[in-house]
């Protein structure tokens, strides 16, 4: 039995949704790719406008959903289902282009008191707003705790002033409100997370040019003596080990197996354009599809898993560093495939082969997933 | 012909992917490529040939055309360019290479280079034994056997890319000389002898 079949039935019909909705996101690959900013353009897409609602939390949406469309948020495993399909039928640029609540409503959903939680969630539905998470900086991308982005308190109020820079931040310049990571002391627990909205003094963004993924208008933003008020500081309910980066970890557990969705999503893309290029008939797509197919299986798995342990960050490493890959060797499999000059006659495929290589960057590089791996599985291997 | 590929290896190092090409290419034009789409130094572009627009290629000063008419090229000329090309890239590798070092010779980690990680170390040494061996896959005059070569470099050139973290995805970067380096193999090296 296949992972697909598998399925349960109300899962199915989500996954049939979710292939619907692709065929919106691919008609507007080439153009998001070619102006990324154009937000008339991504307003105007009902499948992101469904997507958009489809993430938000029941009680915040403004319309009316498919009831199957809670999978979309409510499990890992709808995520990855999901994930998979809006890449293979549509395209990973134009969904990352969605305004959803994305890392920093994982952040928000973990750290976040009740009224903090009500008061995002109202303001994405009101403004249906693109989210940023600011957690790496510019010389310190894998490693959180050496963050030097400060919270200070404030001499003129019972709030704080933030300072600092973040980097490869999505939507840095055109998110309206988002999650900023900062420290108020040398300790790894002092790292704090806070609700940031625009405007606010001292809190500026500016786009950077990407190879690919461009949907994802990555970005660095900077912040000077930038006003927080007490109620913006999340995780003051929760026990001091539970405030700050544990709830960008949990966030990053479940993020890390949504990339790897979209990268094997990509893959499947990819090994589709090229069968049709060859016709029905060809059968060099055997081998990749089989290792593909292989992949979903590990996926669906590996997401069922981290719904019964949100914790566990092997699992997830581990389909994150196989898919990326797998996506690389998609990429180089259809260049072989279709001959020389391929990818400049087949615009779609040169831009799904820069848009792959973003996901090595995102929640993890390979070698600090190789350095999870190798760490997690250490008492596994003592066991044994 | 040792000459040539030393010379093409030299100036894909030293003077760049345009640099190389051109002196690759040597007396071939557009209509020469296999696939009808080529890949030319900016400045060598002829007037009023249909251009396919790549920013990426044009900030390594290189251009991709349509030409109007396609000449047939004996398959032992083609192989030869791809020979000659594959020693460009190795150039631009070694390039790309030693622009890596030095960003990790830069960049801290837990208190220390990152250039110092085992893991990184690791990674730099294969890039530099699948190079090296790269230019002696070179000395044949079996296309598949160069191909090959082309293959492997493209690897070599993502492995080495992705070390240069996100900054690599962003701006111009070196990251995007070595994407730029495999459309224009992607344009002149045929995987197959042409009907």
């Amino acid at each position: 039995m296949s992972a697909v079949e598998d399925l349960a039935p109300a899962m199915l019909e989500f996954r049939e949704l979710s292939r619907a909705l692709a065929i919106d996101l691919r008609r507007e690959a080439l153009a998001v790719d070619a102006d990324p900013f154009d937000s008339d353009r991504l307003r105007n897409c009902e499948a992101l406008e469904l997507l958009r609602e489809m993430s938000m939390p029941a009680a915040y949406r403004t319309r009316e959903v498919p009831s199957c469309a809670d999978e979309f948020s409510g499990s890992a495993l709808g995520r990855v289902v999901a994930n998979i399909e809006l890449a293979a039928g549509g395209d990973v640029s134009v969904l990352n282009a969605s305004a959803t609540p994305s890392l920093a409503g994982l952040a928000i959903d973990a750290l976040a008191d009740d009224k903090q939680k009500d008061r995002f969630y109202r303001d994405m539905a009101e403004q249906r707003a693109w989210t940023f998470f600011g957690m790496t900086e510019p010389d310190h991308g894998s490693d959180a705790t050496a963050m030097e982005t400060r919270l200070d308190p404030d001499p003129n109020s019972d709030g704080f002033l933030l300072n600092g820079t973040k980097r490869y931040v999505a939507n840095a310049e055109r998110g309206a409100l988002g999650v900023v990571f900062a420290r108020t002391g040398r300790t790894p627990l002092s790292i704090r997370a806070v609700i940031l909205r625009r405007p606010s003094p001292g809190f500026t963004g500016t786009p950077l040019p990407m190879t690919g993924l461009r949907g994802a208008c990555i970005g660095h933003m900077e912040f000077d003596n930038t006003p927080i008020e007490l109620e913006q500081l999340l995780g003051q309910h929760l026990p001091a080990s539970r405030r700050g980066l544990w709830g960008a970890m949990r966030a990053f557990n479940v993020i890390r197996l949504q990339i790897a969705a979209q990268a094997l999503g990509a893959a499947f893309a990819i090994r589709d354009y090229v069968r049709e290029q060859h016709g029905p008939a060809w059968s060099g797509h055997e081998l990749l599809s089989a290792r593909l197919e292989a992949a979903r299986a590990l996926l669906h798995r590996t997401a069922s898993h981290v719904d019964q342990s949100p914790d566990d960050r092997l699992a997830p490493s581990i389909a994150k560093l196989h898919t990326t890959e797998l996506a690389q060797e998609a990429n180089r499999w259809a260049e072989a495939a279709l001959g020389p000059g391929s990818l400049l006659e087949h615009p779609l495929l040169e831009k799904w082969c820069r848009d792959v290589c973003a996901f090595e960057f995102m929640d993890g590089t390979s070698n600090i997933l190789r350095l999870t791996i190798a760490s997690d599985a250490e008492p596994a291997q003592a066991r044994s | 012909m040792q000459n040539t590929i030393t010379a093409c290896e030299e100036a894909g190092r030293r003077e760049g992917l345009a640099a190389g090409l051109a002196l690759a290419l040597a007396a071939l034009d557009a209509g020469a490529a296999p696939g009808g789409v080529a890949a030319l130094p900016a400045d060598a572009v002829p007037a009023g040939t249909e251009v396919i627009r790549n920013e990426m290629a044009l900030a390594e000063g290189i251009g991709f055309v349509r030409p109007a008419t396609r000449s047939k090229v004996p398959a032992e000329e083609l192989t030869a360019l791809a020979a000659r090309l594959g020693a460009v890239r190795i150039g631009a590798t070694l390039r790309l290479m030693e622009q890596v070092a030095g960003h990790l010779s830069r960049r801290m980690f837990g208190g220390e280079p990152v250039l110092a990680k085992q893991l990184v170390q690791g990674s730099l040494a294969d890039a530099l034994v699948a190079t090296e061996t790269a230019r002696c896959g070179l000395a044949t005059e079996n296309r598949a056997a160069i191909v090959d070569v082309h293959d492997r470099l493209t690897q070599v050139d993502w492995q080495l890319a992705r070390m240069l973290g996100a900054g690599g995805y962003v701006g111009r970067n070196p990251a995007g000389g070595a994407y730029v380096s495999r459309l224009v193999a992607n344009c002149w090296v045929a995987r197959e002898e042409a009907a």
